[in-house]
Order: C-alpha cells, then structure tokens, then sequence
C-alpha cells in the first residue's frame, strides 16, 4: 500500500495547492463574488464515489458555476442538446475493427446514440487507419494551415503537448468541474496523475483519457505439467525460478528427447525492461525505462540506478546457461509468445489478459499443455517491484474556438453511466447487438451474439479504451475469482473469459503494493533533442553486456556517459515539471 | 562440338542450380504465406507452420472476401490502376515523342527537357504539395492519386531514349513522305516498334499504383474508400504492441491467417499481369522493317 498511501498524499497536495493559486488568482483578477470556485481542479471533488448520478440534489456543483452558458444546469445523461449540435471530429479506426454491415466510423450505433441521446450529431470531417497514420496525417493537416476539429483524441504525448503549447485547444477544467457526473469525478479522481500531461500555467487543457493500467500490470505465467515433469513447486524467489529454469532447460519437460526447451520466454529487444523483463530487474530494486519517485519525491531515471547492475549481471547469467532463447536480444512480443505456444519455453511474464489471448493457443498447439498464473518474484533481499502500467492512453482536446466544450462532457457521463448500477438502460452493456444481444428472453455475450461480439470501445471518442475507472479491472476480477456471483454486464462479460483470467487479475491484485509508477509523462524540451539518442544507447549498452560483448562494469560508464550527455540536464527539467503539476 | 565439352556441362549444371535456387528464393516466401493463410489461427500464430498448412480452413479467405472495406479497396484499386497507367502512358508518350526531335525540328527542345529533368532533381516537399493538391480541388478524389504521379520523367525518359536509338530514322521519313502527321507518325510507327519498353514502362506503373499506399492515406479522407496499399500497410507493419491493451484487440490485430490470405490476394493481380506482358518482353522488335 505504500504506493497508494504516496498518490493519495499528492492528490491532497495537488487539492490544497490548486485552491490556493485559484483564490490568489480570483482576487487579483477582480472576479465577480460568488466567483470562488472551490473544485478547480479537475476530478478533485470530493468523490462521492456513488452510482447515483441521476439524483441531482446534494450536488456540490450546481449552481456554483459561473462560466456564462449553462452556468447552473449540470449535464448528466438524460439531458440533451435541444436543438441539437454538432461537434467535428476527426478519427482513426483499428485495421482489425470489422463494423456491421452497413456501418463506418462516421455512422454507426454510436454515432445515432450520440445524436438521440445527447443532442449531438458527431460529423467526422475524416478517418484513417491506425493510430500512426492518425498522426501523421493530422500533423500534415496543421502544418498546411487547416483548423482544427471541435474535439480530437490524440494518443501521441507529444503532439497532445504541441497542440497544448500552440494555444489551438482550450481549457476544460471548469467545465469538467461544472458538468461531469460524480461516477465521472469518482473514475478521474481515483489517480491525481492523470491529469498532468495536459496541466499547463494552472489550468487542464484537454480531458484525459482513462487506460485501463491494472490490466496491464504483468504477472508470471509457469507451465504446471513442466512443473509436474521436473518434480519442483512454482518459484517465488529469483533463486528457485533459476532452479525452475535449470530443470526446464536440461531435463527435457516436455519428454519428446530433444535438447529444445528455454526456461523464459522474453524479449531484451528495444524498449529493455520496459516490456516483460520489468519484474526480474524489479525483484534487484530498479525499473529501467520509467521516472522513478525516490523516498525524498524527486524523480530518478530508474535504468542509471546502481541496482540494474545486479540484475544485468543475472539476465546475463541466464542467457549463457541458456535459459534464454539466444534470438530473445532481436524478440519482440509476437515472438515471445509463439516460443510459449509452440510449447518450447516454460515461462512467459505478461499481461493480466494473456489468459484471454494468445495463451489458449498453447493447450491447442501442445495437447495436455497446462499453465498457471503465479506472482512476480522477489530478489535477494526478500522484496519484489514490477512496473505499474500507465492509467494515461492520451488527451481529448477540445479547439478553443469550439462553443460547447461541455458536450463533451456529457459524452462522458454517459460513457460512464455503464457503471451506474441504478440506471437499467446500460445493465447488459452499451449496445444491444453489438456487445450484447437478448436471445429468447436471455442476455448473450460473445460469439453468442448474432454475428459476432463488436469491442463498442473502438467507437468512442476514447481512443479505443474501454471507459473504465482504474483499478476497476483487478477488483472486478478478484472479487468474481473469489466467488462473488456476476451480476453487472462488466461482470458477467469478465466471467465469461474464463477462470485463469480471473486468477490472474486476483494474482495481480495481490501484488499492487509493488507497483512501482513512472511519473515523467511529460516530455521535456532537452528530451525532445535528446532523448532518441539516450534511449539508444541504453539498449544498445544493455543487450550488449546480457549477450557478454561488453563488461560488466560498462555500466557504470553508461551512466556517468548518460548523464554526461543530457540525461543530467532532463532530470532536472523532469522534476521541475514534476514539482509544478504536483503543486 | 563446344557444347557437349565437360566445362560447358559443368557450367550448365551450375548455371541452372544458381537459378533454381534464386527462383526458389521468391518463391518460398510466397508459399509460406499460402501455407499460413490456409493454416488454424494458433499454429499460425505460434509461426508453427512452415510450406505446408496446418489444421487447414479457408477461415482467413473467408473472412476476407466477406470485409465488404476489402473487397471495396480492390476495385478502387484496379480503377487507381486503369486511370493511372492510362494517363501515364498517354502524357510520357506524347511528350516522349515531342522531346525525341532534334532541336532543328522542335525549338526550345532544350529548355522543355530541362524543365522535365528540374522536377526530378527537385520536388515541393511534403506539406506543399499536400497544400498544392488541396487547393487545386483534388482532395478526396481519385485523381488525387493519379495525377499528381502523372508523368514519371524517369520513365519518360526511357521512352524517349527508346524512341532515339531503335525507331528508324527513315521509318519517320518514310511516313512523312506519305503525307502521315505527327500523330499518325506516333501512333502507326512508334508505337508497334516500341512495344517492347512500353510494356516496360507500363509494368512499372502498374506496380507503383498498385504498390503505393501513402498518398491514398494523406489524400483521402475516409477509410473506406482507401485503396488496397493503404488499407494493407497497417497489416504488414510490425504491431506497437505499447498500444495494446486487451486481449480482444491483440486477437483480432495478430490474426496471421487472415492477415496471410489478405496480402496474397493483394499480390494475385500482379502476379496475372506479368505473363501478359511478358510476350511483349521476348518479342523481337524492328525484324525486318528497314534494310540497312
């Protein structure tokens, strides 16, 4: 819990602080009375963390707004714009996505729910796949001169932050404060962190895009008949996995006489550490590749921390004796599951929802092969880390010349009313026969549906993401593994997917305390020209000494080389940004 | 006899090997990616399949030909492909054909064919021509795609060079005397000599418009109407598995079976073209025409 007792301090700091530069600010300005605005900061009201979003009594913002229109009147699902608006956007869809028949991005379910719902009509002015075109085409679009749609979902960081400094989007927090829901406010309030990345000279320009990070969080998947073959108990310690992995390696677990099976299956390529190695460098102390917050709330570079050094020197130990597979320096994470699911390595770190995909696969691949989700292991001195996956998945920015900025948040209240167990309208799930259908009487999920399932999280105006507050997914997860009978559509749909996908989110819930967070999501301008250099090098240094073509000890001048080269000078600029969001 | 000599049979033998073993270098590739495309999803995405398919299905044709967006592409490519070639074929020709005279016969020659060559040596750049074709009223369009590669002068100057060296002098000569005109001349004389580099050059416009895919992405403003390049690069780009987030989405973006039927339907088209203009290829050109 020592993680959360940490962010639950910021928040109060960011809370108290923010009040204060607000009234210094309402006075100097000459505001109007009654202008005072206790809930500036967006999603730091207090949380009332109720479903009962319908009742507007005891709201703390009614009426206390003072922005000119709709002052007074919170938008909450069920009111609608009358006549209705319309509001531009521009989108991007998934090459994966298959629409209904009849359907595209600019017109679909929706698009008609939106205009019938809320009052307003969604014109995609255009639409491209992928994400990385999205961006590419929109930063061709503003380098020849063309506006800006009302509202944009912006993935890239860096654009968001360009697009923020440019002065074309506005500010939102006032009418998130004046119009969102208390589910709203309960979902953004739940991680202060959030809303750094489009915190600018005391304000929020631009709502924050919730990712489902505890979904994310990695756990360990152990093949049990390997397990069963080799005669040993599933590891807990780095010292026992080395024993696992040594009986994985030379014992022949899957029986077919052949000297061809790995211990691990991962991947040292690019982004070291970052991916599914985080929990064994974790277990020495360090993650590499995050903003770490040290014990006196400064940020540090987590991969020039001394304790990676132990942890290059295992890896590296790990790769001679073959535990690894020798290409794992060039793997990339497709690659390190076709070694689990060809059934020729014993372990794989992943995500919570491997269960649901691609380990099936592997029982397919490999009859009789079973697995079971085990927590990350702990190092030498008894303690284990993992790095605790982002709840950021982007910015909705809202141009500043766009006259309804609070359409956008009843939008959100209604994506979020999902989770209002009061309003029947969204008890089965958001479209019927889409992710849901009712058959005979009876509510179906999955390929049960006519057609086939449709993930209705890709039609948002939420890049992709499922609206979901954080750490909503592991609760839900462990209280339907330890028995509680599902009872929302969240519910019902995550016990359809199976009990290892329960197991594994229980798993995970039991070792949130050693998340460890990355706190530098902003991008400095030294890093603009520095950072592609840096990163380089340190993959560079780190596969090079796991594969033994350098020392050891380049580490260390790694490190005096890294800061030497402008690492020293993004710290700095790191935890100035840092210091001035969190105060 | 030369040929029957023990090095003429060890160099034919070893002649023959280095092209079977080149050919079955392109070839390999391509029948693994048959073999994957009719192969089960998860041998397929544990790259367990090598030449031959495993658990067969015809799921990822299926699947395919019944993504109306997909079936869509492919006749907005094959329209991108006619119109394209057409007006190609149509500008390097008669600009080929102009440039080919001495400068005795079309004055300023000279100039022309710099101002062609200044456009190969330098272009606008991005952003500006992206301005370029929006403020002409292109955008959107079809013809965004095809004419702003209308004229590739590197082909046209192959035309050109062609029209130079293999078209008789006296062929021209002789149908001037006719009474034939420029247009006459072009059509009833150079172009049957020049069949050969005109199925050349023809080929490789075909293979750029069906190949390119980034002006389709930055011109055209609804996915829908993406030709099949553009709406097949994000499948043969390697996933950013950092943007993944649910075992749905990996499910559907990892689907090797699918994504296997989907680029070897996209190459089938090529593949027909090629034996149609190979005759053109081997075909001898001037046989007979002058006597010299």
């Amino acid at each position: 819990m020592k993680q959360l007792g940490k962010s639950g301090k910021a928040a109060a700091q960011l809370l108290l602080l923010t009040a204060l530069t607000v009234t210094a600010a309402a006075c100097s300005g000459g505001d109007a009375p009654g202008a005072s605005k206790p809930e500036r900061t967006p999603g730091m009201t207090e949380s009332a963390g109720s479903g009962n979003s319908g009742a507007d009594t005891g709201s703390a913002d009614a009426g206390n707004t003072d922005d000119g229109e709709d002052a007074g009147q919170r938008l909450l699902p069920g009111e609608k714009f009358d006549p209705a608006i319309t509001m531009t956007t521009a989108r991007w869809v998934s090459g994966s996505f298959a629409f209904r028949d009849g359907e595209d991005i600019a017109n679909n379910v929706h698009t008609d729910w939106m205009r019938e719902e809320m009052g307003i009509n969604l014109d995609t002015l255009w639409s491209v796949q992928e994400g990385d075109n999205y961006i590419t085409k929109l930063r061709l679009a503003l380098s020849a001169g063309e506006p800006l749609p009302d509202v944009l979902v912006v993935g890239d960081m860096q654009l968001a932050s360009e697009l923020i400094d440019s002065g074309l989007v506005q500010p939102i927090g006032d009418v998130f404060d004046a119009h969102a829901s208390d589910i709203v406010k309960a979902a953004y309030n739940r991680d202060p962190s959030i809303w750094y990345p489009v915190y600018k000279d005391g304000d929020y320009y631009g709502l924050p895009i919730i990712a489902a990070g505890d979904h994310n969080d990695n756990v360990l998947y152990i093949r049990n008949d390997w397990l069963d073959a080799v005669g040993l108990d599933a590891p807990s310690t780095i010292a026992e996995m080395e024993t696992v992995m040594e009986a994985f390696k030379t014992q022949d677990p899957d029986g077919n006489g052949k000297d061809d099976t790995y211990g691990f299956s991962f991947s040292l390529g690019s982004n070291v550490g970052r991916g599914d190695a985080n929990m064994i460098y974790g277990a020495f102390g360090a993650i590499p590749g995050i903003w770490m917050k040290q014990d006196d709330g400064s940020l540090v570079y987590g991969s020039t921390l001394p304790e990676i050094k132990p942890a290059l020197a295992k890896l590296k130990e790990w790769k001679e004796k073959g535990y690894l597979h020798p290409e794992s320096g060039i793997y990339d994470r497709q690659k390190t599951y076709e070694l689990f699911n060809s059934g020729r390595a014993g372990m794989i770190a992943g995500e919570v929802w491997l269960p649901v995909y691609p380990l099936p696969n592997l029982a397919q691949n490999v009859p009789g092969a079973e697995y079971d989700v085990i927590p990350a292991p702990t190092g030498p001195d008894g303690s284990a880390a993992r790095w605790g996956k982002p709840f950021n998945a982007g910015v909705v920015l809202v141009n500043k010349d766009f006259e309804h900025p609070e359409a956008l948040i009843l939008y959100l209240n209604n994506l979020f009313e999902y989770w209002n167990a009061d309003n029947p309208k969204y008890e089965n799930g958001y479209f019927q026969g889409y992710d849901y259908d009712i058959i005979d009487g009876k509510v179906v999920n999955g390929s049960d549906i006519p057609g086939g399932q449709i993930s209705v999280h890709h039609y948002f105006l939420y890049n992709s993401q499922r609206p979901i507050a954080p750490y909503q997914y592991q609760d839900t997860l462990t209280a339907l593994y330890e028995g509680k009978a599902p009872e929302t559509a969240f519910e019902r749909y995550s016990y359809s997917l199976g009990e290892m996908y329960l197991k594994a989110g229980a798993v995970a819930k039991s070792q949130r305390d050693i998340n460890v967070y990355d706190y530098g999501i902003g991008l400095t301008d030294t890093m603009k020209t520095r950072w592609d250099r840096l990163q380089q090098m340190e993959s560079e240094t780190f596969v090079k000494i796991i594969y033994g073509e350098l020392p050891l000890d380049e580490f260390d001048r790694f490190v005096e080389k890294w800061k030497a080269e402008g690492g020293d000078k993004i710290t700095q600029e790191m935890n100035d940004w840092y210091d001035e969001v969190n105060s | 006899m030369t040929y029957r000599s023990t090095a003429y049979r060890i160099f034919t033998y070893c002649n023959n090997t280095f092209i079977v073993l080149l050919a079955l270098l392109c070839l390999l590739p391509l029948i693994h990616v048959l073999a994957v495309s009719f192969s089960g999803r998860a041998a397929a995405d544990a790259n367990l399949v090598t030449f031959w398919p495993i658990d067969f299905t015809l799921e990822g044709y299926r699947m395919t030909l019944g993504n109306g967006s997909f079936v869509g592409s492919i006749l907005i490519s094959i329209q991108r492909v006619v119109l394209g070639t057409g007006v190609s074929m149509a500008l390097i020709l008669l600009s080929a054909y102009a440039l080919s005279k001495e400068s005795a016969q079309f004055r300023g020659r000279n100039a022309w064919a710099w101002f062609f060559v200044f456009t190969m040596l330098f272009n606008g750049g991005l952003v500006p021509t992206y301005i370029l074709v929006r403020n002409v009223g292109l955008m959107d369009s079809i013809w965004a795609l095809v004419l702003p590669n209308a004229v590739n002068v590197f082909n046209m100057i192959l035309m050109l060079n062609f029209f130079r060296t293999s078209v008789p002098k006296s062929l021209e000569e002789a149908a001037f005397m006719d009474g034939a005109g420029h247009f006459r001349t072009l059509l009833s004389i150079y172009l049957p000599i020049s069949l050969p580099s005109l199925a050349t050059i023809s080929l490789f416009t075909i293979v750029f418009h069906w190949n390119s895919w980034f002006d389709g992405l930055i011109y055209l403003m609804d996915k829908e109407r993406y030709p099949l390049s553009t709406l097949l690069q994000t499948i043969v780009v390697q996933l950013d598995f950092s943007a993944i987030t649910s075992a749905e989405d990996l499910m559907a973006l990892s689907n090797r079976t699918v994504k296997s039927a989907q680029i070897f339907i996209a190459t089938i088209p090529i593949v027909l073209v090629y034996p149609f203009l190979q005759r053109y290829f081997v075909k001898g050109i001037v046989v007979g025409s002058v006597k010299e």
